[in-house]
């Protein structure tokens, strides 16, 4: 069964009005065996923003698939690597321009997905939803801090402690999203997070059609995010990555 | 393949919007009789005016009010924007500043419990008091003065609200700037500026209330010789 990485991320409209760049980013690599996907968001009190989520993704995707023969590297240990990988790359391109690290701050999701099992590390805000046998369930929440405008970030201190490392899930299909369009994967209920299916099914359904006719869904999802419904949804930067397996249902039973 | 985009098949929740709860905490003592009264009832006019305005403040910002005359009294329960009906408030009494303290924070923290029963995200309160005169129902160093010094210090420290002191005409501006947090210094308003002053409180809230995460908030600082001043959110 093919696995299929797809996704995009795009300007919110307070950047487009601003003329600053989108500060999210995210990357996705495979080995034989292992899928690496990292998603980042930009803080916007920092200054390199865009800057910091692109080394952390791109340092954190390729992480996730190191060593890939090495049967005794477990995924958690593999997505606890991918963090103080990035973290460390981004601290050198701080001291080469002479910057404080906390001017490329992000948040960090990090996916590692091998034979149908997903292990997700996560600092901050942004969310992880997974969709097995037609159900789907999130599988990493966005991080908890009391006030709307603050989350934790990769690059303070007690990044360690923020670090969350997700138990391993076996899943067809998983969706992750920050903090931008976060509100149409899963909407809040009380204090917990649920999956909204009638956002994640059709896309599903989408893609698995594009799929088919060997298409690439890519623009549909840049075109999704763009949209004016999505913009509505919140002014954020937004980045949308679907983990796809090919021949499976996605559909309610 | 449909010629259905996806923007058409897929269902987008309602934006939930994250809230920020405000009290205003009101000297309506006798003090306040005549022209400062009506200015302030003014000024309530104001600043809702100028908040409908906003669209997002409108949805975002949850207001209380809390007169201290005669009794402390809750005016205003919180509500949106597009609910407030600015009150016309009387003055008569004495200056029960302490006691109407601390009902505001107590307001605070139950607005709070509310948010997170019903998953409503939120931005850090404020507390914004007004007065004319000093406190009549504590003097410095009595239990109450202790108990209103810690609620406003620790509530600070802890991060639990944003409280800012401004003291109009003869208020004793050396016992605001004990009862505020070390780090904010109370504000004088200067003969007259009501309007200004209310029309800084709602762009600071509209701006607070447009605030995204990470994000320093700056604030125009009425009273610094730049002009601006930046509140550590």
């Amino acid at each position: 069964m093919n696995i299929n990485i797809t996704g995009a991320s795009v300007r919110g409209n307070r950047h487009v009005q601003s003329g600053q760049p989108c500060q999210d980013a995210y990357a996705a690599v495979c080995s034989a065996n292992i899928r690496g996907v990292a998603v980042a968001d930009g803080l916007g009190s920092a200054e390199h923003a865009d800057a910091g989520a692109r080394i952390a993704v791109d340092t954190a995707s390729q992480m996730v698939i190191a060593d890939p023969e090495s049967p005794d590297i477990k995924p958690e240990e593999r997505v606890r690597q991918a963090f103080c990988k990035a973290r460390e790359a981004v601290i050198t391109e701080a001291e080469k321009q002479g910057t404080a690290p906390e001017e490329f701050a992000s948040t960090l999701i990090v996916a590692c997905y091998s034979d149908g099992n997903i292990t997700i590390g996560h600092i901050g805000d942004g969310i992880v939803v997974g969709i097995r046998d037609g159900h789907s369930r999130v599988l990493s929440p966005p991080g908890e801090s009391e006030y709307a405008n603050e989350t934790a970030s990769l690059m303070q201190s007690d990044w360690e402690r923020q670090l969350r490392i997700s138990p391993t899930f076996e899943i067809d299909h998983a969706v992750i999203a920050t903090d931008g369009c976060q509100g149409a994967v899963a909407v809040k209920r009380g204090a917990s997070f649920q999956p909204h299916e009638p956002f994640l099914l059709p896309l599903l359904s989408y893609i698995e059609k594009k799929y088919q006719n060997n298409q690439n869904p890519e623009p549909d999802i840049s075109s999704l995010l763009t949209s004016r419904k999505m913009q509505e949804l919140s002014g954020d930067d937004k980045t949308l990555v679907i983990l796809f397996r090919e021949q499976v249902s996605h559909r309610v039973s | 393949m449909d010629s259905d985009t996806l923007e058409q098949l897929v269902d987008i929740p309602f934006p939930q919007h994250p809230h920020c709860a405000t009290v205003l905490v009101l000297d309506t003592s006798a003090s306040m009789k005549g022209a400062k009264i009506a200015e302030l009832n003014e000024g309530l006019k104001i600043l809702a005016d100028e908040l409908i305005q906003d669209d997002l403040a409108a949805k975002r910002i949850d207001l209380a009010i809390i007169s201290f005359g005669r009794a402390v009294e809750v005016i205003q329960p919180f509500t949106g924007i597009n609910q407030f009906e600015p009150p016309e408030l009387e003055a008569g009494g004495y200056t029960p500043m302490g006691a109407a303290i601390l009902e505001a924070a107590s307001l605070i923290e139950k607005r709070k419990a509310e948010y997170r029963e019903t998953g409503v995200d939120y931005y850090r309160p404020w507390i914004f008091l007004v007065t004319d005169g000093q406190p009549t129902d504590m003097s410095r160093g009595d239990a109450r003065w202790q108990e209103v010094i810690q609620v406003i210090h620790n509530g600070e420290a802890d991060r639990k609200f944003l409280f800012w002191a401004l003291g109009v005409d003869q208020a004793n501006m050396t016992i605001l700037r004990e009862l505020s947090p070390p780090n904010r210094t109370p504000l004088q308003l200067k003969e007259a500026q009501w309007s200004e002053m209310f029309l800084w409180l709602s762009r600071s809230l509209a701006k607070i209330s447009d605030s995204r995460i990470g994000e320093q908030i700056s604030l125009e600082n009425p009273t610094g010789p730049d002009g601006w001043g930046i509140v550590p959110l």
